[in-house]
């Protein structure tokens, strides 16, 4: 069998509001290559936490390209997330001085949110440059690792 | 009908030449016209020759009408003879013809009288050269026919001779030869043929002593009144004056016919003491054959042993047979038939003492005379009327399996022919046996086979007649029993309108007591199965119930799931069943899956609860999955290696496209090819779904 | 924004929010301000009904995160029910069923509310 290695893409404005339409895109495409319901929902709140991380950490008071990449690869038995912000990233000494409080509740939400990737999904990797661009790569195989193993 | 054709167009022929010749030499002296005469000849002795026929159109060519023809043969000749002596052939003396042919030719009765005559010496010889043609040509050798032939012409053309005159022959060396002279050449010929033919008497083989005996005194009769005729007719033949040729000619036949039963006279006296040998033999090779053939087709013990028992009476004319048989511990001798024995002594058996005597040394015996013999004794107890017993022992190798008796109330009853012909039975006997107790055994083995196939279909009535019908997935499964651990399972349950359950499981242990289990087990599965959406709370419900019901030593392992077409998924858990085997449609790689999970039955439900594990997979389009039971990975071969997973799913891997029907038939082939001549112990259980 | 909407109702012994369509990072804000001004009003029992919520991400469970510390220190509590199986496996992921009292139907989760003590004539 050829491999079938398709790519789906969608570049959108980075923007909150634009998560509902990256649900959407990833969740089709997941239930087309015919991923469970539940794991189309996984796989659904996977990209929102992955987008909406790169979202925040993009942040930056200069106005750049704020678009976001969205980037579905699918092959065999797997579908690979990869989200792409173009911004400048996150930049720890530019961030103005955040309201304590605020700030926490951002970390707590950052560190829900990765923790909710990697229970959802089955690999989780973060890539961040400051200033230049931040990815973050998601694997969700369509049969559980956990429970089966491959003979090839 | 062609037959009658013919001869239908001969008579007329004959009797029309005949009769225009004759109304013109009765217009009036015209007996003397030399080249009418000739004519006249020449129209009778085609006639003759035309007739000839009849002699070859007679058939009946077999021996089982030797004797009929014999008989008519007798009464023709007798009849003949009868007629002779009644009738009046003076004025058919030789003499005569010379004389006064308007004296004979004037009275139309006389005319008629030697014409009738002629015509039917005529056709008597024709019909007794038929017969004796019949007779001659019963056993054909190489040149009879050749022979026959010769003589016949030979003997027509002596009769033709008779009217034509052969001057002096002139040969090279000047010798002369004069016509009387060739005329005793040419005689001295016929005889010859006619004794050459006169050999040809092997129809008497054919007789038995009986009918011998009778064409013996028959042809005391017969030869004596045969030369008689022959004579008589040899000096006042009618036929000679109605025409020269035919006369020659039916001269010639009756001596050819005095000859031919005279000679077959001497042979059959030279026959006639060895005949009663000869019968004896016939009806030896007879028995043989009819034991033979009924030996070939019987396989009843019992049927047997009486054709045998049968057959050795009649053909050794013996008062009273029976035949023993031994039992497998070599011991007893049992009484399996009898001719002519009484109820007591059939029910007493044969002495010990005689049937030692008759197996040691293991040769057929021959005794004579009973009451001198060691086994006087134990003999007149026994039977009191036998005074002379042949016993052949049948032997198979160095053993004897039964004897074969035969005995007579007179002393020196038998000969040894008597015992070489039992012991050509025995030989056949034996073999018979033997494969009468195969077939026993093969009987005995079959119903074996069938109380355990009984005890299987219990279990097999358990498994679904036929794959459920479930729009968007192909199912088959197949369970191949071993008949002896207690079995594997599988069963379907339909739940709504696009779901479907499957279990696939086995109980180990044995027996009745698995086989218990199984039905139990069915029984609950049918009854949760509609009531429960996840497959593990049914699970623990299952087990919950199954739990204090089984015994210690019996072991429950299952995989429930369910199969849903609409949201396209199978949801399952693995009770400590073997992982399930799944192939998707666009990889070539096989995923084993295994949650987590234990045997049902063996706890109560609290571990179990934690160590069974729900798994979801979804079922695209194409994608197989292979469920199966350790009977398949554990089959082993002649050399005792496993059939192994890997092994399973490389087969799989390669056959994943096909339908399930022929992927399960490709795994049990390979499995089969693989296991060989060893011996299958466990239940063989496949159950392959694909979503279509 | 109009893909979320939080609904308030009040009564004696609780506010309830309805909160309806879907909360993510774009509409958490919408959910916090509700609360917020829920406590700015006194109003510390509150129950969410996530009846006819189809989506919650951790943007969303950070705003109940945020305020459950605040509201209880103040005796009240963030109570929920009603939620759908999809919801109630993100919670479950986090754990968040031991941090919060989820009911299945709103009555349940009503009467777990203290009961506020019989007005006096001039309330």
């Amino acid at each position: 069998m050829p491999k079938a290695k398709i790519e789906y893409k969608l570049r959108i404005p980075s923007q909150t509001e634009n998560l509902e339409l990256i649900r959407f895109f990833v969740g089709k495409v997941a239930e087309k290559v015919g991923f469970v319901e539940d794991d189309v929902g996984k796989i659904e709140l996977a990209v929102d936490e992955a987008c909406t991380n790169v979202m925040k950490h993009a942040y930056t008071d200069t106005a750049h390209d704020k678009t976001l990449d969205v980037a579905i690869f699918i092959d065999y038995q797997k579908l690979t997330l990869v989200v792409t912000d173009h911004g400048k990233g996150f930049n720890p000494d530019s961030i103005r001085p955040p309201d304590m409080k605020e700030y926490l509740a951002e970390l707590r939400v950052g560190g829900l949110g990765i923790f909710l990737m990697r229970t959802l999904m089955d690999e989780v990797d973060y890539d961040i440059k400051p200033g230049v661009r931040n990815q973050v790569r998601m694997v969700k195989y369509l049969i559980s690792r956990k429970n089966s193993r491959v003979i090839s | 009908m062609k037959r009658l054709r013919n001869i239908s167009l001969i008579l007329p022929l004959t009797l029309l030449l005949g009769g225009v010749l004759i109304d013109l030499n009765l217009l009036g002296g015209l007996f003397d016209n030399v080249p009418l005469r000739y004519l006249r000849e020449g129209f009778i002795t085609l006639a003759l020759i035309l007739s000839l026929p009849i002699i070859y159109n007679q058939r009946w060519a077999s021996d089982r009408n030797i004797l009929r023809g014999l008989r008519s043969l007798f009464f023709l000749i007798l009849g003949t003879f009868l007629l002779l002596l009644i009738s009046d052939l003076e004025p058919f003396a030789a003499e005569s013809i010379s004389t006064g042919h308007n004296a004979l030719y004037g009275s139309m009765i006389t005319y008629f009288i030697l014409t009738a005559w002629a015509l039917f010496s005529t056709l008597f010889v024709l019909v007794i050269l038929g017969t004796i043609r019949n007779l001659i040509f019963i056993k054909q050798k190489k040149n009879t026919a050749l022979h026959f032939l010769l003589l016949m012409l030979v003997l027509v053309f002596y009769a033709i001779l008779s009217v034509i005159k052969i001057g002096d022959l002139t040969i090279r060396f000047s010798y002369r030869l004069s016509s009387e002279s060739i005329g005793y050449l040419l005689l001295f010929i016929v005889i010859n043929l006619m004794v050459l033919n006169s050999f040809r008497v092997s129809w008497l083989s054919f007789l038995n002593r009986k009918q011998k005996l009778t064409v013996f005194w028959g042809g005391l009769i017969l030869v004596p009144i045969e030369w008689l005729l022959y004579v008589k007719y040899h000096t006042s033949n009618p036929a000679a004056l109605f025409s020269p040729v035919l006369g020659r000619f039916v001269d010639l036949g009756f001596l050819f016919l005095s000859i031919y039963i005279s000679m077959a006279f001497v042979a059959l006296i030279a026959r006639l003491p060895t005949a009663t040998l000869f019968d004896r033999q016939l009806k030896q090779l007879a028995s043989l054959h009819t034991l033979s053939r009924a030996i070939s087709s019987e396989f009843d013990l019992t049927k047997l042993a009486d054709t045998t028992v049968d057959l050795a009476l009649q053909v050794t004319e013996a008062d009273s047979s029976w035949l023993t048989l031994a039992d497998g511990q070599g011991g007893a001798w049992h009484l399996v038939a009898a001719r002519n024995l009484t109820e007591s002594e059939q029910s007493a058996g044969v002495p010990p003492p005689v049937a030692a005597w008759a197996v040691a040394p293991l040769q057929p015996k021959l005794l004579n005379q009973i009451s001198k013999s060691p086994v006087h004794v134990a003999m007149s107890i026994w039977k009191r009327d036998v005074q002379s017993v042949i016993a052949v022992p049948l032997r198979s190798g160095e053993e004897a399996v039964g004897c074969l008796y035969v005995g007579k109330k007179i002393e020196y009853g038998f000969e040894q022919d008597d015992l070489d012909m039992l012991r050509a039975f025995s030989d056949q006997v034996v073999i018979a046996i033997r494969n009468a107790r195969l077939v026993e055994a093969s009987l005995v083995k079959e119903r074996l086979e069938e109380e355990l196939r009984i005890a299987h279909t219990a279990q097999m009535k358990l498994l679904p007649k036929e794959m459920p019908q479930l729009p968007g997935v192909a199912i088959e499964a197949v369970c191949i029993t071993a008949n002896e651990v207690g079995g594997d399972y599988y069963d379907f349950f339909r739940i709504d309108a696009h779901r479907l359950g499957l279990v696939i499981g086995d109980v180990s242990g044995k027996g009745a007591s698995a086989a218990f289990i199984m039905a139990e087990l069915k029984g609950i599965m049918e009854a949760l199965a509609p009531q429960h959406d996840s497959p593990k709370t049914l699970l623990l419900a299952a087990n919950e119930t199954l739990y204090g019901n089984v015994d210690r030593n019996i072991f429950v392992s299952l995989i429930y799931g369910i199969i849903d077409v609409r949201d396209r998924r199978f949801r399952f858990c693995r009770a400590g069943q073997c992982p399930i085997l799944l192939a998707a449609h666009d990889t070539p790689e096989v995923q084993v899956l295994e949650p987590h999970g234990m045997g049902l039955g063996l706890d109560s439900g609290a571990n179990f609860a934690g160590a069974v594990e729900e798994m979801t997979v979804p079922l695209r389009q194409g994608d197989t999955l292979l469920f199966y039971t350790d009977g398949a990975i554990e089959a082993r071969n002649p050399r005792g290696e496993e059939f192994t997973e890997i092994r399973l799913v490389t087969l799989f891997q390669r056959h994943q496209q096909l339908p399930p029907p022929e992927i399960i038939g490709h795994l049990i082939a390979e499995i089969d090819t693989f296991v060989d001549t060893a011996k299958s112990h466990d239940d063989l259980t496949f159950l392959v779904l694909k979503a279509v | 924004m109009e893909n979320f909407k939080v609904v308030r109702q009040d009564s004696v012994d609780l506010t309830t929010l309805k909160i309806i369509g879907f909360l993510d990072a774009h509409t958490a804000p919408a959910l916090e301000e509700a609360i917020q001004k829920l406590i700015d009003d006194q109003k510390v029992n509150i129950l969410v009904d996530f009846k006819d919520l189809s989506y919650i991400s951790s943007a969303g469970l950070g705003v109940f995160m945020g305020f459950i510390e605040e509201v209880r220190s103040r005796n009240g509590d963030i109570k929920m029910c009603s939620m759908s199986p999809k919801i109630y496996r993100v919670f479950d992921l986090l754990g968040f069923p031991t941090i919060y009292q989820i009911f299945d139907k709103q009555d349940e989760a009503a009467a777990m509310f203290p009961r506020k003590e019989p007005a006096s004539s001039d309330e």
